[in-house]
């Protein structure tokens, strides 16, 4: 279990510390000041992640490399917006070789993401509900 | 204000710009379009000063979607792939931001659209104050205001007569009226504008500008001796 210090005197981004997976830098550039704008985020992503994956891993499936490409391209910059560099980092592997690299190793590329996406979302889950207590501590 | 409208096929990137816009208050979001294709639509409804363009969509990409526009309004295209930065600027964009985009810089770019419109404003602003441009003969015409003597209704057109000959053009006496943003301008008949620096000489009702006699409506000739230093 992740101890977090959070100080509750705003719902400064800079002021609330992240789960140490998640990059505590990058969330505070793109949302400065705003739990609230953090949350909205966080949970759309959570929402859309899976049936994103999912496409991507059928259009790999069907050896639909256009597809493939398209999906990737669109759903790097979310792992970012969610603090989540490595997975961003991966997408751009699938997005950068859906034509050079043999299907196998694409489809085995799209699982890992899969892997390292259903261990990452019980961690934005947990984030948003401690956003939350910060935000309305009242409610504890 | 600056009128302006996101085009973003990925939800999160197209949220995360709405909310930010919220934060100008001289942006005013006036739509907010999933494909290219319905943006179109809306841009050929109605003008706008400012686009936030994705480039990489299904469908109409964001650089189609410049190329098919006629008027060309600033845009600000957003994307995750650095590649396409130097097609984007083939079509004199504004600015070229990256996804996920930072809040410093979207503000720089948003910045950028303040300073180029008002360097057109002051453009526009300048030609206001000294001249018309008008389409006569499949051409507009530059009519300096101090060669201008009077305008003239014939029909559905006007004639400018002007110091180096007469144009004629399609308005209404209304429209030129409001258009001509000077005050040495005065309409004094429904048929006649006049460049009041140009009179010769008044007499009953009429006005003589290069020796031509102008009739001055009942309704207008009170304004008229209102408008000149009468002693």
């Amino acid at each position: 279990m992740v101890v977090k210090l959070v100080f509750m005197e705003s719902n400064n981004v800079g002021t609330f510390q992240f789960n140490p997976l998640l990059d505590q830098k990058c969330l505070e550039e793109l949302y400065e000041n705003d739990l609230e704008y953090v949350i909205q985020m966080f949970e759309i992503y959570i929402e859309m992640v899976e049936s994103e994956i999912l496409k991507l891993k059928n259009a790999a499936e069907s050896s639909n490399n256009e597809e493939v490409r398209q999906i990737a391209h669109k759903i790097k910059p979310v792992f970012l917006m969610v603090g989540l560099p490595k997975l961003n980092a991966l997408a751009k592997q699938i997005e950068s070789k859906y034509n050079s690299v043999a299907d196998d190793e694409l489809i085995r590329l799209i699982s890992v993401l899969y892997e390292k996406i259903n261990e990452t979302t019980p961690i934005l889950v947990s984030e948003i509900d401690a956003m939350k207590s910060v935000k309305s501590p009242t409610n504890d | 204000m600056i009128k302006a409208i996101i085009v973003e096929d990925e939800i999160m990137a197209r949220k995360s710009l709405e909310k930010m816009c919220t934060k100008y208050s001289q942006l005013e979001v006036v739509g907010v379009y999933e494909n290219a294709e319905d943006a179109l639509i809306k841009l050929n409804a109605d003008s706008v000063d400012l686009i936030l363009l994705d480039i990489d969509m299904p469908g109409m990409s964001g650089l189609d979607l410049v190329e098919k526009l006629v008027d060309l309004p600033q845009v600000i295209f957003t994307t995750s792939n650095t590649n396409y930065a130097f097609e984007a600027y083939e079509y004199d964009i504004t600015d070229f931001l990256k996804k996920p985009v930072l809040p410093s810089r979207l503000s720089k770019a948003i910045h950028k659209v303040e300073e180029i419109r008002e360097k057109r404003n002051e453009v526009a602003f300048s030609s206001v104050k000294h001249e018309i441009y008008v389409k006569s003969d499949g051409k507009y015409v530059r009519l300096p205001y101090d060669d201008i003597l009077y305008f003239e209704n014939i029909g559905d057109y006007i004639k400018a007569i002007t110091k180096k000959g007469s144009y004629l053009f399609y308005d209404t006496m209304k429209g030129l009226d409001s258009k001509i943003v000077n005050p040495r301008f005065l309409k004094i008949h429904r048929s006649y504008i006049i460049n009041m620096n140009m009179i010769t000489d008044i007499k009953d009702n009429t006005v003589v500008i290069d020796k031509q006699v102008i009739p001055v409506s009942r309704a207008y000739k009170n304004i008229l001796l209102k408008s000149i230093n009468l002693i």
